[in-house]
């Protein structure tokens, strides 16, 4: 049983009741570790030359959001997906599939449209590297996860006598989401400039996203999921004895146990005293 | 081992520098006899190489992390483009009774009817003049749990989120169902709603570990004060009946009953107990009180046979002659003139106590006078003219009484 009379920092651990964020951590590493295996890593691989200018092989768009190269990325990328499942939650699982298919879709064609402009019309750039894995799609929902999910408390971390500086101390102001926020900024050093770049790239188009310039966020249904897939077990109509959710067998003893009495508990002490005033 | 790494150089560029001690603090001979010791185990033990090893990565380290630190900071101002992420949290400082009645409102934007019922939300649960507006507590979900723990009520909490495909589908479905209304009324519970995109509401999310919204769910107390999730529903509803919800309800509601007998009893054990201490106290301060007077009055006897065993006897020629009346009688005698009023108000409480017409051998001997200050329960006054005589004055500058004068006692 939830402990109702405490507030709470952490949304429930494990991934019960998260479809989606159980499938794209699994496709996260999956997809890797297969790839990896079966040596087809190239497929997830992106550059402007010669990829496009020599092979025009325009479906690697399509693919390099799909599979990680670098193992450290993966594993990166993994707990990004585990902490967004609070997003899952504040969506419900079908909308959240819809806002990453959806986000998966504007940042590539966004960055399709942007790298070959740039490279096409602009002689003096040439922009030749991309991000491998779903760095985009992630960058997409931070906007969301920063959007919706409020800061429940913050603090200063001040580190005394820094190198080079005039002041005598550096104040750091974190949040509750400090983790996450490390997460994301590891994710995005790791693939280099591209990564700050294209980061910042799908960080727009999903604030575009939320205020409805790039439209289908509450509208987008092409997601093949259904609600009934993901059901709670608190909406079945069983008794309550095989529930299966939080209100174990445990609660149920507990229950069982307090039976009601004639006359209410006492204690020792109170017996003895109550002898005397009676 | 480091730390006398970092030391050696320094220490060889430098003369040493003796330790000055804080002052007050005990002298530190012990290391100084030390110091040497551990140089010549350090010059004997670690290879040179191994020093140089250690210092020149830990210094390049120690700079490149200053720098990392400086460039961050540098580069702080551009973090205050997230800051419009921080705006929406402004509410932190609103008042939880204001947050409360903000969702109300949203809420109550919904214009969804029940089919079966008619209510709509706005009817229901109007902050002013909705049905159940006696049952909503405008507050935090402290207060909830707090009321509902003291009072013994069920507390139903209602999250609303606002960014799902359907926002209002509790609304719609359960919340203006009849026999939702009725649940509410039949049980009196206390009806609480909460928005999650609000920092309060996410904890409290968090605090019930619930895995989808919206949600609704009933609180009940236990016997140990804490607050129990009797039932919940959550996630989208399909075909769910809300008897299984009420079901619940009903099947703790005996437990609800004994726990409610049960703060009745603590409450009515209390009151005895605060009754039972107060007439202790009282029978107590009787106690003292006629503790007090008894003592009082043996002191009050103390006194009077010392005064008795200092009085002066009666002169026998001059002196201030004095008719003393009393309540029926009258007195008449000699006072020496040079004592103060003080020996006639003596000699009045003497002979009212009936003390000097005993003439016992014990009462003469002189006693020792007691811890206590006589307070005459008379005043002594000269009739004409009606004057009130102080003790403290002398017997001859008196007029009215010296060299002979009349003296009537009047009692307070």
């Amino acid at each position: 049983m939830p402990s109702t009379n405490s507030v709470g920092v952490e949304i429930p651990t494990g991934l019960v009741q998260f479809p989606i964020t159980k499938i794209l951590m699994i496709c996260c590493v999956g997809v890797a570790l297969t790839a990896s295996l079966f040596n087809m890593k190239y497929l997830f691989l992106l550059q402007y030359d010669p990829f496009i200018v020599e092979y025009g092989q325009y479906w690697r768009y399509f693919t390099f959001q799909l599979g990680s190269l670098n193992e450290s990325d993966v594993a990166i990328m993994t707990l990004i997906w585990y902490q967004f499942r609070s997003l899952e939650r504040l969506f419900g699982s079908r909308k959240y599939l819809n806002i990453v298919i959806l986000s998966w879709a504007y940042t590539t064609v966004v960055i399709f449209l942007i790298s070959n402009l740039l490279n096409k019309l602009l002689p003096g750039i040439w922009w030749d590297q991309y991000t491998n894995g779903p760095l985009p799609v992630i960058l997409c929902l931070t906007h969301f996860y920063k959007q919706y999910t409020p800061r429940l408390y913050e603090f200063n971390i001040i580190i005394n006598q820094p190198f080079l500086l005039h002041s005598n101390t550096i104040v750091w102001k974190l949040t509750d989401q400090f983790f996450i926020h490390g997460l994301l900024f590891l994710a995005m050093v790791n693939q280099g400039a591209t990564g700050l770049v294209i980061g910042l790239i799908s960080w727009i188009c999903a604030i575009l996203m939320d205020n409805g310039l790039l439209p289908g966020t509450d509208s987008f249904q092409l997601a093949p999921f259904k609600d009934s897939w993901n059901r709670s077990s608190s909406t079945l109509n069983r008794p309550s004895a095989v529930m299966t959710n939080d209100m174990t067998s445990e609660d149920l003893n507990e229950e069982e146990a307090e039976e009601p009495q004639d006359e209410p508990q006492r204690t020792l002490g109170v017996q003895f005293l109550d002898t005397f005033r009676r | 081992m480091v730390f006398n790494i970092f030391s050696r150089p320094s220490q060889q560029n430098q003369p040493a520098v003796s330790f000055t001690p804080l002052p007050g603090s005990f002298p530190e001979d012990n290391d100084n006899t030390e110091q040497p010791e551990q140089e010549t185990i350090l010059n004997a033990g670690v290879p040179r190489i191994l020093k140089m090893c250690l210092y020149i990565p830990l210094t390049l380290l120690y700079y490149l992390l200053n720098i990392l630190l400086t460039s961050v900071e540098v580069f702080k101002p551009i973090g205050k483009i997230f800051h419009f992420y921080t705006r929406k949290d402004n509410h932190f400082s609103d008042d939880l009774g204001n947050q409360f009645v903000n969702v109300i409102d949203v809420l109550s934007s919904s214009a969804d009817t029940n089919e079966q019922s008619g209510y709509t939300f706005d009817t229901l649960y109007n902050v002013e003049n909705g049905m159940l507006s006696k049952n909503m507590i405008k507050g935090g979900y402290t207060d909830i749990l707090r009321r509902c723990s003291s009072d013994g009520k069920f507390a139903i909490i209602s999250f609303f989120n606002p960014i799902l495909y359907d926002p209002f589908e509790y609304v719609r479905k359960i919340l203006t169902s009849n026999e939702f209304v009725e649940c509410v009324t039949k049980y009196n519970c206390v009806v609480w709603f909460c928005d999650v995109t609000t920092p309060q509401g996410l904890q409290t999310a968090n605090s019930l570990k619930i895995r989808q919204f919206p949600f609704l769910g009933a609180l009940g107390p236990q016997r140990n004060n804490k607050m129990k999730l009797l039932a919940r529903v959550e996630g989208q509803l399909f075909d769910y009946d809300f008897s299984h919800f009420e079901a619940k309800l009903a099947s703790y509601y005996s437990v609800l009953v004994e726990i409610r007998r049960q703060r009745q009893y603590q409450e009515m054990q209390r009151l005895l107990r605060e009754q039972q201490d107060s007439r202790y106290q009282e029978s107590l301060e009787r106690d003292q009180e006629r503790d007090r007077v008894i003592e009082e009055s043996q002191l009050k006897k103390k006194w009077l046979a010392w005064r008795k065993s200092v009085l002066v006897p009666e002169p026998s020629g001059d002196g201030c002659r004095v008719s003393i009346r009393l309540e029926n009688e009258r007195i008449i005698r000699r006072f020496d003139a040079s004592l103060t009023i003080e020996e006639i108000y003596a000699y009045v409480a003497l002979y009212r106590a009936g003390l000097l017409s005993d003439t016992s051998s014990e009462n003469d001997i002189t006693q020792e006078k007691p811890n206590y200050e006589y307070q005459y329960d008379f005043q002594l006054y000269s009739p004409v003219p009606r004057t009130r005589l102080e003790p403290t004055t002398v017997i001859k500058e008196e007029r009215t009484i010296y060299p002979s004068g009349t003296i009537v006692v009047e009692f307070e």
